[in-house]
């Protein structure tokens, strides 16, 4: 029965991952910086290789990103798809694409950008929250020339 | 006869192992690991496609893709990637089936991501070493429109 219980908690806890990746997608496309810096783990940290820089903790994050995207209303929409999540007791591992689609010309949706993300996760009070996301654009290629930062 | 906790459990456990089967054979093959791509099929397994053919077993597999591949994706540009989406699984004791979509996404104009083929799978999985793997994948090129089912 103990086996089952385990068994039942890794997938809620993967399903709960899920979750957290989206809800990623709509802060960020709702300019909700407050709510989207909550999903990082108090000492969570933001990476962007090769665009913004990076930023670590809830409040540096949202300052970093109301700064550095803003905050007026926008209709993007981040595609988020291709989850690979590994779950190992209190924390887990994530690799998953993004898809940026925003207007082009006669206001028809276009793909603006696309890359994929390496999330290190914790659980923390609970929940489960970004311990480090590294946010990759492949295409254009803009990561390629700059190394990953150490683990 | 209804199924046992035990049994609504495995089938959970093995829907999150066949999505995460259909998502790493677009993750090895973007990243172009065509030896752990091979080994997601089964010994017997069958790969066949509009574009370059068909094969069976791992190892001819990974010959055929190493050889055609690059005929059909062009140079395969730095940040070419499949979206893989829309599945839908069926399973029955140790076999199951699955439909899904992919959309292959390259380097466009103005360095944008541009959109230059999608289509969809049938796969037939089978459990092979207490792991899933395809027993056959049938690739169907919808858009171009290009053979397959």
């Amino acid at each position: 029965m103990r086996e089952l219980e385990q068994e039942v908690r890794r997938l809620r806890d993967i399903e709960d991952i899920r979750r957290l990746l989206l809800e990623y997608g709509r802060t960020l496309d709702q300019r909700k910086f407050a709510d989207y810096s909550n999903l990082f783990a108090h000492d969570g940290e933001w990476v962007g290789v090769g665009t913004i820089g990076s930023a670590q903790g809830p409040a540096a994050i949202q300052a970093f990103m109301e700064k550095n995207i803003g905050v007026a209303p926008v209709r993007c929409n981040h595609l988020m798809t291709n989850m690979l999540i590994d779950v190992d007791a209190d924390s887990a591992t994530a690799w998953s694409r993004w898809t940026l689609i925003d207007a082009a010309a006669n206001d028809t949706p276009a793909l603006i950008y696309s890359g994929h993300y390496d999330d290190l996760l914790t659980r923390e009070n609970g929940a489960w929250k970004f311990r480090r996301r590294i946010a990759w654009v492949d295409i254009p290629n803009v990561s390629q020339a700059h190394p990953a930062p150490e683990r | 006869m209804t199924a046992t906790i035990e049994e609504r459990l495995r089938r959970l456990e093995h829907l999150e192992e066949i999505r995460d089967l259909l998502t790493a054979y677009g993750r090895l093959l973007d990243e172009r690991d065509l030896a752990g791509y091979a080994e997601l099929f089964a010994r017997n397994g069958t790969w066949t496609g509009p574009y370059i053919g068909s094969a069976e077993g791992p190892a001819a597999i990974q010959a055929l893709l190493e050889k055609n591949l690059s005929a059909v994706a062009g140079e395969h540009p730095a940040g070419a990637h499949h979206i893989m989406s829309n599945m839908v699984i069926e399973i029955e004791g140790d076999a199951a089936k699955a439909w899904s979509r992919w959309t292959y996404v390259i380097p466009g104009d103005a360095r944008k991501p541009s959109i230059a083929l999608s289509g969809h799978y049938d796969d037939a999985l089978t459990r092979e070493g207490g792991r899933w793997r395809f027993k056959s994948r049938v690739v169907s090129g919808d858009l171009p429109g290009v053979g397959g089912s």
